[in-house]
């Protein structure tokens, strides 16, 4: 589809009208500046216009401001599925379930910690398992990996990673109730056993910053966020266990697709009616990998904590602000207007942050004025974001907006224009410590390969899906 | 064995990874689909087949058929952390679809020697396609 196609609406709305395919049921819309629709890939509209062709899905297929290309769904989709009529597609949540981030603060200013970059990162790598084939110091069995994917984060509490309160500012408490472990495969238990606490690769990164401004102090307040204080950024997956999951059940769906006359413009979209047996196991395994995401984020934290301490040799608090879900379905219930009740669906995040606004239920109860934080990471030589959830969002995108800045160059293009060691340099000066395990995959990374995080940001802000509150900038990063 | 190590071509995917990979019959479309799909992350030139596994599947569908095998070998690159950079596939037509033998050869990851350039998650059904043009030819998106 080309990008002439589009209707503009409004200065930040664009949409893809109804009759741009046979199978649409709903419009596309798109929240993206003029500027960004101009980096937009014309197949990332041909695959909002796919998302559009889902049964039972409601409103509009949406994309995010820093949609781009994916595989089935683009990244940074969101669509709702009607509970009853609509379907659940695992190419809506995609292979890294909750696949997400999450903010620590801490006590220590910029000042604690400027010049020793580069010795607290080799810390938290030597603590951290990060990059390929890299195995978790923990070992878990068979039967303790079930009690883990149907406990989450609690899971990783109760066995001495982390403190109570660390659960209340997960979302859904870091554990979502429907996980059901004999659902789980020995392939999944097999990729699984080895990597909790572990990174991973790619874009994955655990990072140490500052917050040097603040836009909402009443908000920022409330998070216990405070200019030039050091806060760490953590942002993993569910790693193997999720993949395989999702790659189990892809394929299963794609013969219930079948089996249903569920007709699809992408065989990615692959998706089966809500309350039929592949949907439900879908979504219970589903709940598993998200619950092992939020224990590996989890145990991550606990090693962050010891790193900090060891290295500052006192007790440093690092106090988790929050932990979204970036990559996941959950059942959800919304009132989209004022004429219609309200309704149960299953919203599909796809590179889309949940940020529900003031006064929801299923936020902690320190943040009931002020709306759910949601955390945009940037790319390691660029701004990270903290925002607030609004009631806009939530009439409108479903409480959701963006997760990142998104790629505009292949990890190709990239490593063929960056070279490790020159952007590790060049972010040196800029007072950024860098360690990877090796230097392609700091090329791969290069902040050129990216989207310019505070202009999704801002996006997301004019069009009021969320509201930014503060923003941090990176002073050393761990990269898998 | 697999000595034609050409038959494969990226193309540009700006999140993931994307290539063809041709050959004049199933088996060796196949292997070369998988030598690509290791490819894409590392120099294979550094991994030596000292380590061998044996792979069986069947499928229903062709495209299916491909899925699971780039599935099988990411499942062991993962869970076993074994880098494999020598496939023997041998295909069988049957009454339910198809059957796939293979011999698949390479080694534990050692990262003092195995430079990844990144890691791939799983396959992916978005934009698979696998044809009969002048022998086979299929296109693959993996997750990275």
């Amino acid at each position: 589809m080309k990008k002439d196609n589009l209707e503009r609406k409004d200065e930040y709305i664009w949409e893809i009208p109804k009759e741009y395919k046979g199978c649409m049921s709903v419009p596309g819309r798109l929240y993206l500046s003029e500027k960004l629709v101009d980096v937009v890939e014309e197949d990332t509209y041909e695959q909002i216009a796919n998302v559009a062709c889902l049964p039972g899905i409601k409103n509009y297929s949406l994309a995010m401001p820093e949609a781009h290309l994916g595989y089935g769904f683009p990244i940074g989709g969101v669509a709702a599925l009607d509970r009853d009529e609509g379907v659940i597609s695992p190419g809506g949540v995609g292979f890294d379930i909750n696949c997400g981030v999450r903010l620590l603060k801490t006590n220590l200013k910029k000042e604690d910690v400027k010049g020793k970059e580069k010795e607290l990162i080799e810390n938290l790598f030597n603590k951290v398992p990060s990059g390929v084939g890299s195995e978790s110091k923990l070992n878990l069995s068979n039967s303790e990996l079930d009690i883990l994917v149907e406990n989450g984060a609690q899971w990783a509490v109760e066995n001495g990673y982390g403190k109570e309160s660390d659960i209340k500012f997960c979302e859904e408490n870091g554990k979502m109730q429907q996980a059901d472990s004999s659902l789980i495969s020995k392939k999944a238990k097999g990729r699984g056993k080895s990597q909790v606490g572990t990174l991973g690769s790619g874009n994955h990164f655990l990072e140490v910053q500052y917050i040097d401004e603040i836009f909402d102090e009443e908000a920022a307040k409330t998070f216990g966020l405070n200019e030039d204080y050091v806060t760490v950024m953590i942002h993993t997956g569910s790693r193997g266990f999720g993949h395989q999951v999702c790659t189990e059940h892809v394929n299963e769906m794609e013969k219930a697709a079948k089996k249903y006359g569920i007709d699809l413009p992408d065989k990615q979209l692959a998706c089966a009616p809500s309350g039929t047996k592949e949907a439900e196991d879908y979504f219970k395994a589903m709940c598993c990998a998200a619950n092992y995401a939020w224990a590996n984020r989890q145990v991550i934290t606990s090693w962050t904590r010891e790193a900090f301490h060891d290295f500052f040799d006192s007790e440093i608090k690092l106090d988790l602000v929050y932990d979204v879900a970036h990559n996941v379905a959950k059942e959800e219930t919304h009132k989209i207007n004022k004429k219609e009740s309200k309704k149960d669906y299953f919203v599909h995040r796809k590179g889309a942050t949940r940020a529900f606004g003031p006064g929801h239920s299923s936020i902690p109860k320190k943040y009931q004025k002020t709306g759910q934080p949601a955390l945009i990471p940037g790319n390691m030589g660029d701004s990270s974001f903290i925002v607030k959830g609004t009631e806009y969002a939530m009439e409108n995108t479903f409480g959701s907006t963006c997760h990142g800045a998104g790629r505009k160059m292949s990890r190709k293009k990239a490593k063929g224009k960056y070279w490790g060691g020159t952007v590790q340099k060049e972010l040196s000066e800029k007072g950024i410590y860098v360690k990877a395990t090796h230097g392609s995959v700091i090329a791969e990374e290069a902040p050129g390969a990216y989207k310019n995080p505070t202009e999704v940001v801002d996006v997301a802000h004019n069009a009021g899906i969320s509201e930014k509150v503060g923003r941090l900038q990176p002073m050393a990063v761990a990269k898998g | 064995m697999n000595l034609n190590k050409k038959d494969f071509e990226f193309i540009e995917h700006t999140a993931d990874a994307k290539f063809k990979a041709y050959g004049k019959n199933l088996n060796e479309v196949l292997e070369n689909a998988a030598y690509a799909t290791f490819r894409s992350m590392l120099d294979l030139s550094d991994v030596e087949p000292t380590l061998k596994k044996e792979i069986n599947l069947s499928s229903s569908e062709l495209d299916e058929l491909l899925f699971n095998w780039i599935s099988e070998l990411i499942y062991y690159f993962d869970a076993e952390n074994i880098v494999f950079k020598d496939f023997n596939a041998q295909v069988e037509k049957t009454k339910q679809g198809y059957e796939l033998f293979s011999k698949v050869y390479g080694e534990k990851i050692n990262p003092k020697k195995h430079k990844f350039e990144t890691e791939v998650k799983a396959i992916t059904y978005h934009d698979l396609e696998i044809e009969e043009k002048n022998g086979y030819q299929v296109q693959v998106v993996l997750d990275t």
